[in-house]
This record gives structure tokens, C-alpha cells and sequence, in this order.
């Protein structure tokens, strides 16, 4: 028969039946004189079957509450945007010099601020408001907070969720954060910890970077 | 979810206008037609059952940030796969470097699995087959496992996957014929 890729290609189209009656009649005539290609035909066969026959799987409930809540936050947001932007709009129809004079003080500032704000955060990486740790701040190694029902201890600079053995992968900060945030809102409080967190996240060990360590 | 928007039926694109029009009960409706789809092909793709309703939650926000610039030149069924399939591969090519265990079907959804039928051993002996089948998908190469998930898992026809993917059918042709010889081998080599 034909080499290898070509071969492949002929098989699995002959099962998806999307041969021109020709070249199916010629690959037919070639599977009758061929053993071995015709139990790889077979085992693709069944590979295709047992792929088909992979069970759906029900939407989970949780999906649907929370595509409902982010798809609600989204729509205010999208509100709130729109309705800056019409005053904006309105504004610069109005009285176009004072109009054109904030919008190029506004362009400055979001340069200034790009320019410098930017390059100030990227230093710290700090994405939240960290508010003090809860509790008598112990300096000491082997600080144990509770925190909505899940115990943290405190090792060297980061706090470890009771169970976690080991810290892989980067540590999230930044944007990364905020979308792990968005997904995972039980671990917002974590911030009140401060520094860095290291969970048991469900896709593995996560470490979350909340800035500064806490004093 | 499970709003109606009409007592008869709207037509996919009437049902965007819809959410474009700010109808609140249309984005329901639209998530209830898409969800089980999204959230299966998101789960043959990721392999994992948390992350793949990650996933879905993500598709279904941008679904609904850009229903606007929904052209209608696909169909919406086409369209929501190329969000799905776009955030998918996104956030798999990033999430590769730190990969873990890999699992699509966990205890509880083994435990789903209905009385009856087989008895325990050929249960165990089919979940075990799947479990392998399952695994092997989600070792294939994202190009690869993309096109046989389209076409053996979610019965999409060829020319159908040549829009989804944005790419000429032969190539669709080449990558499922590639994926589903990747896939016997692999399963071979475990057999053996």
C-alpha cells in the first residue's frame, strides 16, 4: 500500500466515507489483497467507536450560577462604561475647546501614568489592597492563622494552607492573579494574609502573590 | 438557567439579536442551547473536569462580550465553538509548562455511572478502557486532539471543522487521520 501518512489519511477518510466512489473502490480493491492494512483499518475503526461512545457529560449546576454572576458584573460594568462614554460624547459636542483641552490632559496623565504607574507596579506587584493580618501579628516561624474555616501556617516569608506539601509553578501575580481571583472568589480573603499564599488549588499547587509579605 | 425567550422557538441568530438588544432573558436561553456542548468539549480538551468548567465559564463571558461583532457570515453554533476552541487552547498552551495529573472523569463522575447492565468486572474492565481512551486523548498534541474531539466526540463534519478551525480542509483531513493514528498507537503501546 501507499506510505504511511498517505495511508493514515486514505483509512480515516474511507471510515468518515469521504472518498470519491473511485478512489474508495480502489482502496477496497487493495484491502481485500492487504492483511495488515486491513486490521489497521479495523483497530481505527474501533478507536473511532470507542471515541463515540465517550460519555456526555451533564453541565454542572455550579456552571450555571456562576456564568449567571459574571455575566451580571460584566453588564453593569458594560453599563456604567457606556454611560461615561455617552457624558464623554455629550461633553465634546457641547463645548469642544474645554472638551479638547481634557482630553489632551486626560491623554497626558494616561501616559504619565502608563509611563510611570505601570513600571512602579510591575515592581511591587501589588494588585490589592493588603489590610492588616487578623489576629496578634507573631513574627515568629510557625504562625498559625485560621481563616474562613482554613488554617494557614506561616513558614519563612510565605503562609502554607494546611495539606500542602509543596509549592510548583509560578507564583500569580498581577492580572494573572485577578483572573485566578475572578474564578476562585473563596480564596479573595486570602489577601488579608498578605505575602505570598501557597493553596491546594484544584489544577495543583498554586501560589498566590498578594505583595509585601505581611509584618 | 432555563429561561424561554418565546413560545415559539427563535432561530439561533434571531436569539443574538436578541442578547444584542439587551433582551435579559435571551443570554439564558442562548447559554441553555450551548452550555452542554461547550462544557464537553471543553472537558475533552482539557482533561479535567474543574478546569474545563473554568473553561466554560470564560467561553460564555466572551460569548457574551463579543455577541455584538457577531457577523452571522457562520452559523452561532460555529461561532460559540471558535470562542470555545480559542479560550481553550489559550489557556491549555499556558497551562501546559505546569500540567499535572491528568483526569477527565473523576470518582464522583464514576460514581454517576448506572446500576445494572454489566456486573462490577466488565464495569471496571470498561471504565478502565475509557479511562485509557481518555488519557491518551488528552497526551495528543493540542493541534491533533482538537480535530479528533471535533470530529469523532462531537460528530461535526468535515467542512464544518475547516470553519471552526479557520484552516483548508485537507488539513482537517490530515490532522484527524494524524490524531486517530497517534491515538492507536498510543493505545497499543499500553495494551502491550
Amino acid at each position: 500500500m501507499t506510505h504511511a501518512p498517505r495511508r493514515e489519511e486514505l483509512l480515516s477518510r474511507y471510515l468518515d466515507d469521504d472518498l470519491p466512489q473511485r478512489e474508495r473502490r480502489r482502496l477496497e480493491g487493495l484491502l481485500e489483497n492487504d492483511a495488515a492494512a486491513r486490521e489497521r483499518l479495523d483497530e481505527m475503526r474501533r478507536v473511532v467507536e470507542a471515541l463515540d461512545a465517550l460519555p456526555r457529560e451533564v453541565t454542572p449546576p455550579t456552571l450555571d450560577d456562576a456564568v449567571r454572576r459574571r455575566v451580571a458584573a460584566d453588564s453593569v460594568s458594560r453599563r456604567w462604561l457606556d454611560r461615561v462614554q455617552q457624558g464623554v460624547h455629550r461633553l465634546v459636542l457641547n463645548s469642544p475647546l474645554p472638551a479638547s483641552f481634557a482630553v489632551v490632559l486626560a491623554l497626558a496623565v494616561s501616559f504619565y501614568l502608563l509611563a510611570h504607574g505601570v513600571a512602579r507596579r510591575a515592581d511591587h506587584e501589588t494588585s490589592l489592597v493588603v489590610a492588616p493580618a487578623p489576629g496578634p501579628a507573631t513574627p515568629e516561624t510557625g504562625d498559625v492563622r485560621d481563616l474562613d474555616g482554613r488554617r494557614f501556617r506561616r513558614l519563612g516569608d510565605r503562609w502554607w494552607q494546611e495539606g500542602v506539601e509543596s509549592a510548583s509553578g509560578p507564583v500569580l501575580r498581577g492580572e494573572e492573579l485577578q483572573a485566578w481571583l475572578a474564578l476562585h472568589p473563596e480564596d479573595g480573603p486570602l489577601a488579608r494574609l498578605g505575602g505570598e499564599v501557597v493553596v491546594a488549588g484544584e489544577d495543583g499547587t498554586v501560589v498566590l502573590g498578594f505583595g509585601a509579605a505581611a509584618p | 438557567m432555563s429561561a424561554t425567550v418565546h413560545s415559539i422557538p427563535l432561530s439561533d441568530r434571531d436569539l443574538v439579536d436578541q442578547v444584542r438588544y439587551g433582551e435579559p432573558e435571551a443570554f439564558d436561553e442562548l447559554y441553555r442551547r450551548f452550555s452542554h456542548m461547550v462544557f464537553n468539549l471543553a472537558l475533552r480538551l482539557a482533561g479535567d473536569r474543574q478546569l474545563a468548567e473554568d473553561l466554560s465559564q470564560e467561553v460564555f463571558l466572551r460569548v457574551y462580550r463579543h455577541v455584538g461583532g457577531f457577523q452571522g457570515r457562520a452559523s452561532v453554533k460555529t461561532w460559540v465553538y471558535r470562542v470555545a476552541l480559542n479560550t481553550c487552547r489559550s489557556r491549555l498552551a499556558r497551562r501546559g509548562r505546569r500540567r499535572r495529573v491528568v483526569r477527565a472523569v473523576d470518582d464522583e463522575a464514576l460514581a454517576r455511572v448506572p446500576a445494572g447492565g454489566p456486573g462490577p468486572e466488565e464495569r471496571a474492565a470498561e471504565d478502565e478502557r475509557r479511562r485509557r481512551l481518555e488519557r491518551a486523548v488528552s497526551e495528543l498534541p493540542l493541534v491533533f486532539r482538537t480535530a479528533v474531539v471535533l470530529r469523532d466526540v462531537e460528530g461535526l463534519a468535515y467542512e464544518e471543522i475547516a470553519d471552526v478551525l479557520g484552516v483548508r480542509i485537507g488539513t482537517v483531513r490530515s490532522r484527524i487521520a494524524r490524531g486517530r493514528a497517534r491515538l492507536q498507537e498510543r493505545l497499543r503501546e499500553e495494551v502491550e
